[in-house]
């Protein structure tokens, strides 16, 4: 009741401002006990009150207005007020006045300046007019609301003021009654700000961020820029002097990265004044004493203003810069958006930063950038930072100095506690900018690691980059998972040739290596590798040519280099792969194992448990290369092939090299494996002594002979004489021919005749060879007609050299049985009894198909030097006495099928040597020899001529021909021997399943013991299938019923 | 047509000819060498007993040593003497 005639007092007297007045009392329904007061005061009291509440509106409602209000009455209103107990409605009203109108005010204002910035969107050149744009509102906007905000703050400090006046006249009671709420105009801020905060933070639109954004990036931009400006200009200037600079760095030497080759000299100073920003360096710098005097007195310089703080950036862009940025970090940190600020100024950064790592990393593996980087970090973004976040930081607004984590700024006591926070907020920036760095420039280099690792010895230092990065930030997972997809779609495929795969393999290892010493991820990636190549058919024949091929020093091909490199890897590496399973081995005595035990540390998480960490770190290269099938037997027995077949196409005896290269594997697979190859080797070098005997034997024995041969003939027949004469004659005008091969022949002969029986009869038992041997010649010479010319054309044993294997060690031959020509034959036949003579018991058995014969074709209108096997030498010799043939009787004279002759044959015919052509009878063929080029007119001839004229080719091996085995086929015949044995076991079982006959071979056969795996009898067992011996049908083999 | 063979560079396996394949002592090949030896050839040569029987020498000398006084032959047990 009391409470309602008040209320009607109050509005009978007051105007509009008094209903606020009541109405913020009902509202705030706080007290009942000041309403109560209201009513129980007296009229004029009341009348009082409601004069001063309304001076006080008025004066609020217009409160951050230009003019100064009446303070004095102000003062009295306010105290009025607050003597009626009305004190915190003062408060509360001015505060809410302020804020309504802040509101209703300034804020659209102030958005309203953003609001064309969607428009910039869709144009074209819009970071241009955007930045421009910013550049002008963003500032000034922030400036005027700021300006507004300011206002409001000194009316709240006058209205504060006001009341601790009134507070101040009351008396002793009252006073500490009040205490205990007093007001400070720091308060009052506080609460203004929070709530203006608030409107703003609420109000703001999504664009404020982007704008803000924008504004820090062209900022960052401007510093940037003229940063290399600076450094760019000091460069120049410092290039005259630069002896004095470059102590400290290398890397000033190059001029052509402008940017991220900052010179030495300038990355000193700038560093220097990044720990003493204000010692005006520039003036000092050259002079290295000076320097650190004048560092340390700067240091303890009071620093007093801004400018002052930031002359060394401000010499690099300019003081309005920092003027402009300064003042809008804070504004806006007035304005509590701080958090925003800093995040803006983050993203600016890392968005100059990312564009900065990829620009100079980007495919440049060369160089290492990680420096670089770190250097940049120091030089751009952190003194940016360093602008920012000191007029952001506390210590810029409590005290005039500020100070940075310089290593002298311990000796200042003053600011401890400021210079803490600043050089920890400086400090962590560092840090995170450089995580980021890594972060960035880590997943960069991962997702290149392919490239990086495609040119490896020139990319090591990105690689090192990247191992720092990852050191830092452990993204291993991330690494492997990224190169295995990389491998799976790059390298394992069926386009890339296996040495590529190698090779890429092999330098794969290598900078994992690097970049990780415990080998772990070196497993998990190359896991892959090692699978895809256990597929291909050619790896391990790879491998082997690259081990051992060392001719590609300066070689143009790719192969050579890497097989120099693997060469070299072999005569380094000298650890034996068999220990490389076990854990403890080595472990001499206690102290060692004690060292051991220190040195030792896990493996890292991702480690896979199941291998020891020993056998990945003592795997090199090669044991990595060979461990691929798991096992050196194959690699051994593969090498043992190719081994063969380079032996065997030796025209000379020269072994060096595979000694060589011998020795080495020796040293890395051991001696037992080796030793078929070392006999190999041992066959070479007896064959060449042997061979040079049998040539000494037969030129002394053929002297000898003619010698005897005269001195007997003298006496006894004049016939045999002469016939002698012209032998021992032509043995020394041709040097050694058939003569000569003629008198050895009967030397046999005469010293049996010697013994036994007369002069006669030994003279006419060499006749009659000499007639025999005659007739030979004829009939495989073209004509009888001229016995000199063919004698000329044959062949002595000079002309032959033999290989002579132990046939044991080699590994097996092609089956091939070919008939050589009657000449060679003979003198083949010959020089295998010479060797009988030379080491009985032993004999020679030929492989007649092997070995290479180096000959020359002499055609009417040219001739052709050539090397080739024996089979193609036969060919062509046939043609000799007979300018065409027909393939089947080719075929039955070298005693092999038509099939394999006209295989064989193509070489010629692709020489332009020989004419391939249909004959009458369909599926005949006919060859004829091609005498003169213009002939045929055929220009392919011509110039296959042409290119093998003077130069002398080893031939037909290029085609799969080779001589030796290869290990499918040795394998093939392996399984051969189980034919029966399967065949039988399913005559009596009907139908058997894969792995029961796989048991069963595995129970049964012991001769040769059964130690093939069931993927290799699956594999047989499809072939038999498919030759139609066997049928299988739901898994069940069965014989096929005929 | 003329074909000059400028050299023909041929390629044969050496045997002991010993009519039979291993050794009887080692059952090692004949072509091969005994598990003493390393190189085959020269250095691990064949012997005929008067038996016409070859071994090793390097088995049969063993056998030999260890026969005494009168060694025979491991395959026919006639007394072993070296062919001539």
């Amino acid at each position: 009741m009391n409470h309602k005639a008040g209320l009607g007092v109050i509005q009978k007297l007051s105007s509009s401002s008094l209903l606020t007045l009541a109405a913020e009392m009902d509202y705030e329904g706080t007290c009942e006990r000041s309403i109560f007061h209201v009513a129980s005061l007296g009229e004029g009291a009341i009348i009082e009150i409601a004069q001063a509440w309304s001076f006080f509106c008025t004066f609020a409602s217009k409160a951050p207005s230009g003019h100064q209000p009446d303070i004095t009455h102000l003062i009295n209103s306010i105290a009025i007020l607050c003597r009626y107990g009305l004190r915190s409605h003062v408060v509360d009203y001015f505060l809410n006045n302020l804020e309504a109108r802040f509101q209703e005010h300034c804020l659209s204002t102030f958005w309203q300046c953003f609001d064309c910035f969607s428009g910039f969107k869709g144009t074209s050149n819009q970071s241009k007019e955007v930045n421009g744009w910013i550049q002008a509102t963003l500032p000034q906007a922030l400036r005027d609301i700021c300006y507004v905000k300011a206002l409001q703050e000194e009316c709240i400090t006058l209205v504060v003021r006001c009341l601790q006046t009134c507070d101040s006249e009351h008396d002793q009671s009252r006073r500490q009654q009040i205490t205990g709420r007093v007001l400070t105009s720091e308060d009052l801020i506080h609460r203004h700000r929070i709530s203006v905060t608030a409107l703003l933070l609420t109000s703001a639109p999504e664009k404020f961020s982007e704008i803000l954004n924008c504004y820090f990036e062209a900022r960052l931009g401007d510093f940037s820029r003229a940063a290399m400006k600076q450094i760019e200009h000091y460069r120049m200037s410092s290039d005259s002097d630069q002896d004095c600079h470059s102590c400290d760095e290398g890397g000033s030497g190059s001029k052509t990265n402008d940017v991220e080759n900052l010179p030495s000299g300038c990355s000193g100073e700038q560093d220097h004044f990044i720990n003493a920003p204000e010692t005006g360096r520039k003036d000092a710098d050259g002079d290295c004493a000076m320097e650190d005097v004048a560092f340390f007195s700067a240091s303890l310089q009071k620093r007093s203003s801004l400018s002052r703080k930031f002359e060394g950036i401000a010499k690099v862009v300019g003081a309005t810069w920092i003027e402009e940025v300064t003042e809008v970090v804070r504004n806006l940190q007035q304005l509590g958006f701080s958090a925003m600020t800093e995040e803006a100024c983050a993203s600016a950064v890392y968005s100059l930063l990312k564009e900065k790592i990829h620009s100079i990393a980007t495919k440049r593996y060369e160089k290492p950038v990680l420096p670089r980087i770190r250097k940049w970090i120091k030089e751009i973004p952190l003194k940016f930072l360093q602008v920012v976040l000191d007029s952001d930081s506390p210590s810029a607004q409590d005290s005039a100095s500020y100070d940075f984590p310089s290593p002298l700024a311990s000796l200042r006591i003053e600011n401890t506690f400021s210079n803490k926070v600043a050089r920890e907020r400086f400090t962590r920036w560092h840090l995170r900018l450089e995580f980021f760095a890594y972060e960035t420039l880590g997943n960069l280099r991962i997702n290149e690691l392919f490239d990086i690792i495609v040119d490896y010895p020139e990319s090591l230092p990105a690689i090192e980059d990247l191992r720092h990065c990852l050191a830092n930030t452990g993204h291993h997972t991330k690494l492997v998972e990224s190169f295995r997809t990389a491998l799976r779609h790059r390298l394992l495929t069926a386009g890339a040739a296996t040495t590529d795969i190698l090779l890429q393999y092999i330098s794969t290892i290598k900078a994992l290596r690097t970049m990780d010493h415990t080998g772990v991820f070196l497993e998990a990636v190359g896991e892959p590798i090692r699978e895809y190549l256990r597929r291909r058919k050619d790896t391990i024949r790879c491998i082997v040519t690259m081990l051992t091929d060392d001719t590609g020093s300066g070689g143009a091909s790719v192969l050579g280099g890497a097989g120099e490199s693997l060469l070299e890897e072999l005569s380094r590496g000298t650890s034996a792969i068999d220990n490389v399973d076990s854990e403890d081995e080595g472990i001499g005595d206690d102290e060692d194992a004690w060292n051991a035990a220190e040195r030792w540390e896990p493996d890292p998480v991702e480690a896979d448990p199941s291998r020891t960490s020993k056998s990945r770190r003592s795997m090199d290269i090669i044991g990595m290369l060979v461990g691929i099938y798991g096992s050196k037997e194959l690699f051994v027995n593969e090498y043992r092939i190719m081994l063969a077949e380079k032996l065997l196409s030796k025209s000379d005896y020269e072994i060096d090299r595979e000694i060589r290269t011998l020795e080495l594997l020796k040293l890395r697979f051991g001696e037992s494996s080796m030793h078929s190859c070392e006999i190999m080797l041992k066959d070479m070098a007896d064959s060449k002594r042997i061979n040079s005997n049998i040539k000494a034997t037969t030129t002394t024995t053929s002297q000898r002979a003619s010698k005897v041969m005269s001195q007997t003939s003298s006496g006894t027949s004049g016939e045999v004489n002469a016939v002698n004469r012209t032998f021992t004659s032509r043995a020394t005008d041709s040097g050694s021919r058939l003569a000569a091969f003629f008198v050895a022949r009967a030397r046999g002969v005469f010293s049996q005749a010697d013994q036994t029986s007369g002069g006669f009869s030994t003279t006419t038992d060499g006749q009659s060879r000499k007639e025999s041997f005659s007739q030979a010649i004829e009939t495989s010479g073209r004509s009888s007609s001229a016995i000199e010319e063919t004698a000329d054309k044959e062949l002595s044993l000079e002309a032959v050299n033999a290989t002579i294997i132990s046939a044991l060690f080699w590994p097996p031959f092609q089956v091939e049985s070919i008939k050589v020509p009657s000449v060679v034959e003979k003198l083949l036949e010959d020089y295998a009894q010479k060797y009988h003579e030379l080491k009985t018991p032993r004999k020679l058995q030929w492989k007649k198909h092997l070995g290479i014969v180096k000959l020359e074709l002499q055609f009417e209108d040219r001739a052709a030097q050539f090397m080739v096997s024996p089979m193609h030498a036969s060919i062509i010799m046939l043609f000799e006495s007979q300018s065409s043939w027909a393939a089947t009787d080719l075929a039955s004279a070298l005693g092999v099928t038509v099939s394999t002759l006209r295989r064989r044959i193509m070489l010629w015919v692709n020489q332009g040597v020989l004419l391939e052509s249909a004959g009458n009878r369909p599926g005949e063929l006919y060859y004829t020899i091609i005498e003169n080029v213009s002939d045929v007119g055929n220009r392919n001839v011509a110039n296959a001529l042409r290119t093998s004229d003077s130069t002398v080719q080893l031939l037909g091996e290029d085609d799969g021909e080779s001589g030796v085995a290869s290990m499918e086929d040795q394998l093939q015949q392996e399984m051969n021997v189980y034919e029966s044995y399967v065949l039988g076991m399913l005559t009596n079982f009907d139908t058997l399943p894969l792995d029961r006959i796989h048991n069963m071979l595995k129970m049964f056969v012991s001769d040769p013991p059964y130690d093939k795996s069931l993927q290799q009898l699956q594999a047989f067992l499809s072939g038999l299938v498919s030759e139609e011996k066997l049928e299988v049908r739901d898994g069940l083999y069965r014989r096929r019923q005929q | 047509m003329k074909v000059k063979i400028l050299s023909w560079h041929a390629v044969a396996a050496w045997t002991w000819d010993a009519h039979d394949d291993a050794c009887g002592i080692c059952r090692m090949a004949f072509d091969g060498c005994c598990p003493d030896c390393k190189v085959p050839g020269d250095d691990c040569p064949l012997i005929w007993g008067a038996c016409n029987h070859a071994f090793h020498l390097h088995c049969i000398l063993k056998w030999v040593n260890s026969q005494s006084p009168r060694p025979h032959c491991p395959m026919c047990r006639r007394e072993w003497q070296f062919q001539a």
